[in-house]
């Protein structure tokens, strides 16, 4: 008996500091950066991902429903981690630097998904062209914060 | 011939229906995330399902009752129970993964929202469960997943540098850690031996009424079809890791899964994958299902399968019939569907040992088996695997924890 009761007692040691790491993961300068970090990893990955299906698109790979539902995906994971970022505590000078350095790149990023997404939904492949370029230089953006803020 | 037919349709079958939504989502994120640099683990894990499908099916074409029929009756009730819970609990977390899967799958093909089709794909699964033979439903859902090889022609047509995948094989990529190394190395694992698979394939088993005279399908389908099953993940990890891995794309969406595909195959490969999509979840939500009747009724010692007639095996339909529905109604509270497989997939991973141990028990057991017990070889793998299913028990949850669901 004493046995299982120290062994449940390490379980929910174990889940008890689990939890307390992760709800003070985000209350520090640290905590901050790897919120940062994430956010900036995530938005990397739509807009690469609406790149990528640009390219498809252009070539005639797509079929429409699939081309509309993976840009929304993407799409919508931007705009979670934008807000993510939003309502992430700033506690320090070094947190709010930071802050100010990715939010721009954010928003940069949700209007050149945007626009891709509404030129490959109106199959406009002048605007599409425009929107990869813009698409190119954000994820060059987001990629250049993730390498000088790891 | 027609025992050639049999077999090889058996085979067919195996490979079509060994991918489901945890093997999509795990090689997908894996494959985008570490390259081919995790691939060792679906090998490994690959050989751990063979050998324990193997014990199972052997188990249930020898002594004619299926591997967890037994295990009350051998280990008692509160170790049978013990395992009944984690089992069912990580299976109904599995089903309801399955149907979500089915949802997304249909969500890709309609864009309506997959939460518009969670409901009727519920209801569907359930008829088909209710209504379609054994036999019809494992060999229609499992050829259709053969569907799901495209990945392979996808993954030439791409024309990777093999080479450079294979230089990178001893490095961790600039901005991972060991600690989601070893996360996705858990969930990997853990898409591979399921632990519905093997209720699933032993029940099955006595479902067709397999006999000694069976054991050659029953193992044509686990050393044939399991590994050529296992080629598909490796597939769909090799599809992202040539894709995604050198964009620093994390894969967070099924959509995202099949873009390799739609790159390689243009729109004709895309309807083929997602076909395949919808039949490997599909037929892994009806096996799932079937599982969660399984395991409560042969626990009970209530009559139960698809052979007997639903007014006698009430209890066993009554039992599929409320896991379909909390899975449905799991979905329903917007959870997302591969946040709910990367969970299900831990819990897996910390059920393991629950579902494995036993059947090395009773495949030991000169009872129930007489001479087809497990020989050395065999004892030996399945000592060895048990070992590593323990370490990939006990490391899920902090690993799960440590990395944030594999976020860092």
């Amino acid at each position: 008996m004493p046995m299982r009761w120290a062994l449940a007692g390490g379980a929910v040691a174990v889940v008890a500091v689990g939890v307390t790491l992760l709800l003070t993961s985000g209350s520090s300068d640290s905590g901050f950066r790897d919120t940062a970090l994430g956010v900036a990893h995530d938005a990397l990955s739509a807009v690469r991902t609406v790149d990528v299906l640009s390219t498809a698109d252009q070539n005639g790979s797509l079929l429409p429903t699939y081309r509309s539902r993976a840009a929304h995906d993407a799409a919508t994971g931007l705009t979670d981690a934008a807000r993510e970022l939003e309502s992430a505590d700033r506690p320090g000078p070094g947190s709010v630097s930071l802050y100010e350095r990715l939010d721009p790149l954010l928003r940069t990023a949700v209007a050149a998904v945007g626009d891709a997404e509404s030129a490959m939904a109106r199959q406009d492949m002048g605007q599409l062209a425009t929107a990869k370029s813009r698409l190119r230089a954000t994820g060059d953006g987001l990629a250049d914060f993730v390498r000088s803020t790891r | 011939v027609k025992r050639a037919l049999a077999v090889t349709l058996g085979i067919l079958t195996a490979i079509g229906g060994f991918v489901d939504i945890g093997d999509l989502v795990a090689n997908g994120e894996s494959g985008a995330r570490f390259g081919l640099r995790l691939s060792w683990v679906v090998v490994v894990g690959v050989i751990g399902i063979c050998v324990y499908a193997e014990m199972a099916g052997r188990v249930a074409a020898v002594s004619k009752r299926p591997v967890f029929d037994l295990v009350r009756e051998r280990l008692g009730p509160r170790v049978a129970l013990a395992n009944l819970a984690g089992s069912y609990l990580v299976t109904l977390l599995t089903l309801s993964a399955e149907i979500g899967g089915v949802a997304l799958a249909v969500e890709l093909l309609t864009d309506l929202p997959y939460l518009l089709w969670v409901v009727p794909a519920g209801v569907v699964m359930w008829l088909v469960l209710w209504r379609v033979r054994f036999e019809t439903m494992e060999r229609v859902f499992g050829l259709a997943g053969l569907a799901l090889v495209v990945f392979l022609i996808a993954l030439f047509a791409l024309h990777p540098s093999w080479s450079h995948l294979a230089d990178e094989a001893g490095s961790l990529p600039a901005d991972e850690n060991w600690g989601t190394y070893g996360f996705f190395a858990v969930s990997l694992f853990a898409a591979a031996l399921t632990p519905y698979e093997v209720f699933f394939f032993s029940s099955g088993g006595v479902e067709e009424g397999w006999t000694r005279r069976d054991l050659v399908t029953s193992r044509a389908n686990v050393f044939i079809g399991f590994p050529l099953g296992g080629i598909l993940s490796l597939a769909i990890m090799g599809c992202a890791a040539v894709v995604f891995e050198p964009a620093g794309i994390r894969v967070d969406d099924l959509s995202q899964v099949a873009i390799p595909v739609g790159q390689a195959l243009g729109q004709i490969g895309l309807v083929v994958v997602v076909v395949g999509f919808f039949a490997a979840t599909f037929g892994a939500a009806l096996e799932t299902g079937l599982s969660a009747g399984y395991t409560v009724a042969q626990y009970f010692g209530w009559a139960w399968g698809k052979l007997v007639r639903p007014r006698a095996a009430a209890r066993f339909h009554t039992v599929v019939l409320v896991s379909v529905l909390v899975g449905t109604v799991l979905l329903l509270t917007t959870i997302d569907p591969v946040e709910l497989t990367e969970y299900s997939l831990v819990f897996s991973a910390v059920a393991l040992p629950l579902t494995y141990l036993p059947i090395l028990v009773v495949a030991n057991d000169r009872e129930y088996l007489g001479d087809a017990v497990n020989g050395r070889l065999t004892n030996i793998l399945g000592v060895t695997y048990l070992v590593i299913i323990l370490l990939v028990a006990v490391a899920a949850i902090p690993l799960m924890i440590i990395t944030g669901m594999g976020q860092s």
